[in-house]
């Protein structure tokens, strides 16, 4: 059970950290700032 | 306010289940023709581009791979651009004098030295390949098989990453493809498994959405195309290749699209495979993924013909999948404020903000197993965190 719940928040938390991305990475287009390798 | 909960839910529910749903009917009332079956056709000439700044590091490796991989070698040609590097990239690369062609452009970013290695491409299929990953023995075979047919434009492979632990499925799937006798294929899955075992955090939530992805990429490319390329692996037809802009993040999204544009399929081949590892911790898998999301708003001003239906052939799908995913934090936001507002007017609403405050705090509990995990060392062994080379949002 706990493993379940620690895989299901791992899971969760990489799916808040990518809808921040798409934030962050409409204010880094805006902004034209260097948010990639060159 | 009930309007802005009910329509924001809709979008979150139609971009992440509703679209995959309606494009798995699509694919069972009209699937292309698949065009990834054994072919005659003689394999075509690939010229192999590989932008570099400051890989010496990797670069024997990679080469020395590309050298293993099964193609006839006068139907190959390697190409390396040096983007400026000023580590050892070129004594490195001065080892394979004759076997490399080594392009030395200024730092102007991968776009520029993409372009200066087309250039000097000689063979009219151009393949597509970064320094870190590498190539199953098969993986240009597989790559180049779709050109027999004339209106496929190009090709993407699977990136398989180190997080993704074979399940018993994937075993039995790749068993039917054949695909076992390759030592190196074995021999990646053993190292695979024996990764798997310590998972990141960042790696558990990574596999199971990159999964998800190249399910979507699956059925778009038997539907017509997929919405862009893998970057470590990717092939195009030469004459459908245009100059990249300086500065452009996605060249394995902007190509691609051009290639659809133009009227030409992209397939995804799941035969063709790299293998990359994931992201160790989950900054540097945010900064990718910010990157990644930065290009897809970058692309719309590239290539705003993009978002005409009667331009983009895909335009259900790039619509659905691509800006979706761009409007679905959005509609996150929305959904909780309105839930907060309208949890005294009915208990519906305070069941689902109760729903969303214990995901949230479950998706802190993974944040604070990401520390953890950072704390104890875990994903050291990885090598790093680095940029995977692929386009998944």
């Amino acid at each position: 059970m706990r493993r379940l719940v620690s895989r299901v928040a791992r899971v969760a938390f990489t799916f808040v950290m990518m809808n921040y991305a798409a934030v962050a990475g409409l204010v880094a287009a805006a902004r034209r700032r260097t948010a990639w390798k060159e | 306010m009930r309007e802005i909960f009910w329509l924001a839910l809709a979008i979150v529910a139609y971009v992440y289940a509703g679209y995959p749903a309606i494009l798995w009917l699509w694919t069972r009332l009209r699937t292309r023709e698949h065009a990834l079956e054994p072919s005659d056709v003689q394999l075509p000439g690939v010229s192999i581009v590989i932008a570099a700044r400051n890989e010496a590091r990797r670069l024997p490796a990679r080469i020395d791979n590309l050298l293993d991989v099964n193609y006839p070698a006068a139907r190959r040609q390697i190409i390396v651009v040096s983007d400026g590097s000023t580590d050892d990239t070129q004594t490195v690369l001065a080892r394979y004098a004759g076997i490399v062609e080594v392009v030395t452009v200024p730092a102007g970013g991968k776009a520029l030295a993409l372009n200066a290695g087309v250039a000097h491409a000689a063979n009219e299929i151009l393949v597509f390949a970064d320094a870190r990953q590498v190539f199953a023995p098969d993986a240009l075979i597989e790559l180049t098989r779709p050109f027999g047919d004339p209106s496929v434009g190009g090709v993407t492979g699977e990136l398989l990453l180190d997080c993704e632990t074979p399940s018993a499925d994937d075993r039995r799937r790749h068993d039917r493809r054949g695909a076992e006798p390759d030592g190196l294929v074995a021999a990646e899955r053993r190292r695979r498994e024996r990764r798997g075992r310590v998972q990141s955090t960042i790696s558990d939530g990574v596999g199971l959405y990159w999964r998800y992805e190249k399910s979507l990429r699956r059925l778009e490319s038997r539907l017509h195309s997929t919405l862009g390329a893998t970057g470590c692996i990717y092939a195009l037809r030469r004459h459908l290749w245009k100059p990249l802009p300086a500065g452009t993040v996605l060249d394995d999204v902007l190509a691609p699209m051009r290639a659809v544009m133009s009227g030409a399929r992209v397939l995804f081949n799941e035969r063709a495979r790299a293998f990359d590892r994931t992201s160790a911790h989950a900054d540097a898998e945010a900064k990718r993924k910010v990157r990644t999301l930065a290009g897809n708003y970058q692309i719309l001003w590239l290539e705003p013909a993009l978002l005409l239906p009667w331009r983009n052939r895909v335009w259900a799908q790039y619509v659905s999948h691509k800006l979706g995913r761009l409007v679905v934090p959005y509609a996150l936001l929305a959904i909780f404020f309105t839930s907060i507002a309208l949890s005294a007017t009915a208990a519906f609403y305070a069941w689902a903000l109760g729903v969303q405050v214990a995901f949230y705090l479950l998706a802190g509990y993974g944040a604070w197993l990401d520390l953890r995990d950072r704390g104890h060392g875990v994903g050291a062994s990885r090598g790093g965190a680095g940029q995977p080379a692929r386009e998944a949002a």
